[in-house]
């Protein structure tokens, strides 16, 4: 390009202005802003460059300044509102200030269109047919989609596992929530804990506080996940939590779960894990507005630790992994930045401190998501690695996986080889039992015409490693148009993994949100080194 | 809005309604332009003025009688987008477009129309490249005409680290989209 480019008598220099010129025609002022728009005065190349930011301000307010989807009406939007206010209500939170009604509101129409105008629809029926030609052999039921009608473990209850933890081979305990008993009552403001116990698993509920089921209903139906931690038959803890909306932390005690109402000085917790009753940890969920923070108790108060390592503001903590009461690691987010590629392990140094272990290099547009160290000298972490280019290039193109190596003092990634299965697969969870033995749970979700992210439709994959390879174990069918299993857990010979199945009447697309309604509970147990369906009797 | 009655603090469901109706478009605009995903926008717009009305429940600021205007819209921004930023958050492992966005699918014979969407699919896909923070700062400052203090506030942020993201974002926003329209063929509708 061929520019007038002299440095005009001005303070500001071009290259000065490279920074400001982006920022001139968004309203703001003072000294420095004088100077850059004197400079313009001067300057046939920045008065360019200036014009092109306006273009594209007009371009972007263009394309993201209106909206061609027909909002939904009030209507809509007010019945939800209060629909949600009557489940709190019975709670007792909310009903004696609720907003009074001059002229109570009756919902006449639920609309919901997706596009208006029938060239919209013309252009999406061209393009679903389109695609089906393009994708059609690769679409429709893979093997990780197991169809026909959902597997449960507890027949007619709806609901769904968060995660599981096992005290011995014999017993152990399961966080979940549960919407639909099989007698077909409905079960409000809980959380059910299951008990496996001589063979068989147990539903014990435990009724929340006002405060503790808005909590849990602040961020929808679909959202429920949380972590549990044994650390013994006699005392455990588990945080519930609704997306990262809030959490509720529960402590098993004398015989019974109960509710924590001094835990931590965080709302917004995750990823518990108790080693004694002296000794239990548990960081702020990394997808919250809270700071990064690791907290511990010692059985009488919480301590938060200090963690020397150079983490923003925005440093985000992904996975906490303690060994024992002395040794820990955590992979951190320090910048907490999507486009940084590097993640910070730290690791317990005693004394309320951690330190930084490593570093992890994921890449570009590689992102780590957990962690699993075996030892100081040997770990595994696992993530994903996003697809640079516009979305006419990256939509419907699988997210590849990654999967690093600790040894050797270095990490290294290690390819993953699937031989099942369809291409859209990410890794969710690590766990190491030693450095010969080795679990991955990995979501496969398929993709056909029509469904986006919104829509799922995926079983998961388990990978083993055996000191050498990873490579997928064999898993029951469990039906169903939808399942995934979101907790493991070992003790001795034999394991539990836990989750979901979950299927729509009609074959209809199902949703997350669907999940807590349409799904079932779903146990896998680990015996004679395979997996097996619990259906209970 | 029409002006509120209500002798105490606490508005009434009807002016909460008109509420709604005052915001709930831009919201969505807003959200979906963030997101990518307008029925996901439509989920959030709800969480939203259903955060609203439990503050309003409470009888809290800003949907107390005789607030500014421009209070609720900070405060229902500020919400929309610490709901959005988590839902992205959560949801980045899967991210794809819909597959009804695919201006790649059309047939070849161009229209203005199909101009327009092939354009608006480079700037979707150039924004969708963001850090969440950035998109923010752009959407709000350049499409929705909120200041830099404002969107500090909302962000927790300082307003100088609002403009650094913003200048960021126009900068990264503008070089994708014009490395990619000449790739298509086409001219770029920049100066």
């Amino acid at each position: 390009m061929t520019m007038n480019h002299r440095t005009p008598a001005s303070a500001l220099t071009c290259a000065q202005m490279e920074s400001l010129l982006p920022l001139l025609d968004d309203g703001e002022n003072g000294p420095v802003y004088a100077a850059a728009l004197e400079h313009l005065h001067t300057c046939a190349r920045c008065q360019r460059e200036r014009a092109r930011y306006a273009a594209l301000d007009q371009a972007v307010r263009e394309r993201f300044g209106f909206s061609s989807v027909r909002p939904h009406t009030t209507e809509v939007i007010m019945r939800h509102i209060t629909e949600r206010s009557e489940q709190t209500d019975n709670t007792g939170t909310t009903a004696q200030n609720a907003p009074h009604s001059n002229n109570p509101r009756r919902p006449r129409h639920i609309s919901r269109p997706w596009l208006s105008g029938l060239g919209a629809v013309a252009v999406v029926v061209l393009l679903l047919g389109m695609a089906a030609l393009l994708f059609g052999g690769r679409l429709g039921l893979g093997v990780g989609s197991r169809g026909g009608p959902p597997r449960p473990s507890f027949p007619g209850t709806h609901g769904l596992f968060a995660d599981v933890s096992m005290v011995s081979p014999t017993e152990g305990w399961a966080l979940a929530q549960v919407t639909k008993t099989p007698d077909g009552k409905s079960t409000p403001n809980t959380v059910t804990f299951y008990h496996y116990e001589n063979g068989l698993w147990t539903p014990e509920t435990v009724t929340l506080s006002a405060a503790a089921a808005t909590t849990l209903q602040t961020g929808g139906v679909g959202g429920f996940n949380g972590t549990i931690s044994m650390d013994s038959a006699t005392d455990g803890w588990a945080v519930a939590s609704n997306y990262n909306r809030g959490s509720v932390l529960f402590h098993f005690a004398d015989g019974k779960w109960q509710e924590v109402r001094q835990g931590p000085p965080s709302p917004n917790l995750a990823g518990i894990q108790a080693i004694s009753a002296h000794s239990v940890w548990v960081f702020n969920d990394p997808y919250s507005s809270e700071s990064s923070a690791i907290f511990h108790f010692d059985g009488t108060s919480w301590t938060q630790q200090t963690i020397n390592a150079n983490l923003s503001a925005h440093a985000r903590i992904l996975s906490l992994q303690m060994a024992s009461d002395s040794r820990g690691w955590a992979v951190v987010s320090a910048s907490g930045d999507f486009g940084n590629p590097d993640y910070t392990v730290i690791q317990y140094a005693g004394d309320d401190t951690w330190t930084v272990h490593s570093v992890i290099n994921a890449g570009n547009l590689g992102e780590i998501s957990g962690l699993a160290m075996v030892s100081a000298d040997d770990g595994w972490a696992i993530g994903q690695r996003g697809i640079d280019g516009p979305s006419n290039v990256t939509a419907g193109k699988p997210v590849p996986q990654v999967l690093y190596h600790y040894s050797n003092g270095k990490w290294q990634s290690v390819p993953l080889q699937f031989t099942s299965g369809g291409a859209f697969i990410t890794l969710q969870k690590i766990v190491m039992r030693s450095a010969h033995d080795g679990w991955i749970i990995a979501q496969e979700q398929n993709m056909r015409p029509g469904v986006t992210a919104s829509g799922i439709e995926k079983h998961t994959i388990l990978l083993h490693y055996d000191g050498s390879t990873w490579t997928e174990a064999q898993t029951p069918d469990v039906g169903g148009d939808a399942s995934a299993i979101t907790g493991i857990a070992f003790a001795g010979d034999s394991g539990w993994a836990c989750g979901f199945v979950a299927s729509l009447p009609g074959g209809q697309t199902i949703q997350d949100s669907d999940v807590p309604s349409y799904g079932s509970p779903m146990l896998w147990s680990y015996q004679n080194g395979g997996w097996v369906l619990y259906q209970q009797k | 809005m029409r002006k509120r009655t209500q002798p105490d603090r606490i508005i009434s469901e009807d002016d909460f309604a008109c509420l709604v109706d005052a915001h709930q478009h831009r919201l969505h605009v807003y959200l979906a332009g963030l997101t990518g995903q307008p029925e996901q926008a439509f989920d959030l717009v709800q969480e939203t003025f259903y955060d609203a009305w439990r503050a309003a429940c409470k009888g809290k600021p800003p949907f107390v009688t005789g607030t500014a205007e421009a209070d609720i819209r900070r405060w229902l921004y500020r919400v929309a987008t610490n709901n959005a930023l988590s839902l992205l958050r959560h949801h980045r492992l899967i991210h794809w477009e819909p597959l009804d966005d695919h201006v790649e699918l059309l047939p070849d014979a161009r229209t203005p129309f199909d101009d327009h969407l092939a354009e608006s699919d480079i700037l979707r896909a150039a924004l969708a490249r963001l850090s969440p923070q950035d998109a923010v700062c752009l959407l709000l400052r350049v499409v929705h005409g909120f200041s830099a203090r404002e969107v500090s506030e909302m962000l927790r942020t300082s307003p100088e680290n609002v403009n650094t993201r913003l200048a960021r974002a126009k900068q990264r926003l503008r070089a994708a989209y014009e490395q990619r329209l000449p790739n298509r063929g086409e001219a770029p509708t920049f100066p």
